[in-house]
């Protein structure tokens, strides 16, 4: 059995992760609070699974697996309470000027939620298809699509220069 | 050819405040999990010493309580069924009903009994095989003889039919079945799936009395299995995979959660809230419970009057909960079983004689990980299967 580490390496540990973890977890999930409350019960988890994670070096990956498989746990839920503002920006209007083109963060936040976990999961988290799918429990063919609808939403938000035309099958 | 999008990505993540970790809440919240496995795992092993000590007797214990358990379904009904590795308990009742060749990954409730999933389930990453068994009440078990490796079964508490989808030539065929005889009740085709999806992967599908609905990457079906007639209902475009109970369903429009009837499209209830919320329907669709992961406790709406109870549950956001049959609420912690009415609010506990198997050996996976702020490593882990899983009837518990 490893041994559990003390409460100042776990309270070091946690420090040290928890901006790559609420990085990631706002990239999932659009809202501030939601991040905060996903990557806390995410890294409650790691300290409570200890015998599984095995040493401090290895928990940052082991959390952010966690981090992933809880987020889709809520995803998979009954029902999944979408956060407002789908609608905050137009459908058709990005500006070929950079400096006015909507934030991709922003453009995020008007896709499905299942979508924008897809988005980001693949292109943030360098997923690839077949662990997207394993990670939200669904088919590779479900991640094609849900990518390629995602991405065809966010080419109308940012434009061709971020999102090319030719992505727009996902493969 | 994301790049730029993968960079854009990268760069605005960056720009994120980041708020200060709440690492002694981290620490509290960790140990509180911590205590809950104990919990079990103790009990495993003061079960495996008791049994070695009192073996005989316990036969004979077996054999009275089994003589005073009461008869017919009303305990079922209203305590409904969980299961802890292979042993299937109904009504709160601390004797094992039933005692499967393999670990309970899922329960569905049907007026004959629960069918129990063992093997795959729909959240399975690798497709293998998955076996259902009807357990009745009396603990009597009956192979249902199907295999859906990551298929759905779809099953209505208040009748004794499943319903599942079965692959015929490229065609998928709704198949409904009497758990009870065994008897196929019904076979009809759907319309052809859109070919975005795995072909492979049948769709989503729920049942509620004479009906079926399927999930179509275009909306929905609503198949009536008695005639046979498909319907393809104005309120299933914006759907995504609705669970129809008792002829209603939950969704979301308006940036509200609400419950709507499933042949009219009808709104019966709304709920509103801040951040996450999560609405679940009882397996009769009467009532509807709200849970918000930092709330104190869960409420229940009853769909017909709207009237609300909050119901305190011993651990309202990671419990392991069920429904019963009839919208009770269950709730296992450690060996006490929590049972909560719908309309009042008022639970009752009772200690629960949980018979735990030995954990079966277990193997170190290797899996590399590639963080995006890292480069990739090898992380080592213990496989990840607990023989003491637990699974509540229609359950609810969010792991």
């Amino acid at each position: 059995m490893p041994r559990p580490p003390s409460d100042a390496e776990f309270t070091a540990f946690v420090h040290g992760t928890w901006p790559a973890l609420y990085r990631t977890a706002y990239l999932l999930l659009g809202d501030r609070e939601l991040a905060e409350d996903l990557v806390q019960t995410s890294l409650a988890k790691t300290y409570a699974s200890w015998n599984k994670v095995r040493d401090l070096e290895k928990a940052h990956g082991y959390a952010r697996t966690v981090l992933v498989n809880t987020a889709t746990s809520w995803f998979r839920k009954k029902s999944w309470r979408n956060e407002i503002a789908t609608d905050a920006l137009p459908e058709t209007s990005y500006d070929a000027d950079p400096t006015t083109r909507p934030l991709v963060t922003d453009a995020l936040a008007t896709l499905a939620p299942r979508q924008r976990a897809v988005i980001v999961l693949r292109f943030y988290a360098d997923l690839t298809v077949e662990q997207t799918a394993a990670a939200l429990g669904c088919s590779d063919g479900t991640v094609k699509s849900q990518t390629s609808d995602a991405l065809a939403r966010l080419r109308t938000l940012l434009g061709d220069e971020v999102v090319p035309l030719t992505q727009g099958r996902a493969s | 050819m994301t790049e730029r999008l993968a960079t854009l990505l990268r760069e605005e993540a960056e720009l994120l405040e980041i708020p200060s970790p709440p690492a002694d809440a981290v620490l509290a919240q960790g140990r509180g999990l911590r205590r809950r496995r104990r919990t079990i795992t103790s009990a495993a092993v003061l079960m495996v010493s008791a049994a070695m000590a009192v073996g005989a007797i316990g036969v004979d214990r077996l054999a009275e309580n089994r003589a005073d358990q009461p008869a017919g379904p009303a305990p079922y009904v209203h305590g409904g069924a969980f299961a802890v590795g292979p042993s299937v308990y109904f009504g709160g009742d601390s004797n094992a009903q039933a005692q499967l060749s393999e670990r309970a990954e899922l329960l569905y409730y049907t007026s004959a009994g629960v069918v129990v999933r063992t093997g795959n389930t729909p959240q399975s990453t690798t497709a293998s095989s998955s076996h259902f068994i009807l357990v009745t009440p009396e603990g009597d078990q009956r192979d249902l003889a199907i295999d859906l490796g990551l298929g759905q079964l779809a099953t209505d508490a208040s009748t004794s039919t499943a319903a599942y989808l079965e692959k015929k030539d490229d065609t998928w065929e709704v198949v409904v079945l009497d758990v009870k005889s065994g008897a196929e009740l019904a076979r009809i085709a759907i319309p052809p799936v859109t070919p975005h999806g795995d072909p492979d992967r049948a769709p989503s599908l729920s049942l509620s009395g004479d009906f079926v609905y399927v999930s179509l990457n275009d909306g929905g079906v609503e198949i009536d299995w008695r005639t046979g007639e498909l319907r393809r209902p104005d309120w299933f475009m914006g759907v995504m995979a609705p669970d129809v109970r008792g002829g209603r369903f939950v969704d979301m429009r308006d940036n509200n959660l609400g419950v709507y009837d499933s042949h009219t499209g009808r709104q019966l209830l709304t709920v509103s809230g801040k951040g996450y919320l999560e609405l679940s329907l009882s397996p009769d669709g009467r009532f509807a419970l709200l849970r918000e992961p930092s709330a104190a406790g869960v409420e229940v709406f009853e769909v017909a009057t709207g009237r609300r109870v909050t119901v305190p549950l011993e651990h309202p956001v990671d419990a392991h909960l069920g429904w019963t049959p009839d919208g009770h609420l269950i709730e296992l912690s450690g060996d006490t079983l929590n049972s909560c009415d719908p309309i009042s609010g008022a639970c009752e506990r009772s200690t629960v004689d949980i018979e735990l198997v030995p954990q079966a050996a277990r193997t170190t996976i290797t899996q590399q990980v590639c963080p995006s702020d890292s480069s990739c490593f090898d992380l080592e882990s213990v496989e990840p299967y607990d023989s003491n899983r637990i699974a509540m009837g229609d359950d609810l518990s969010g792991d």
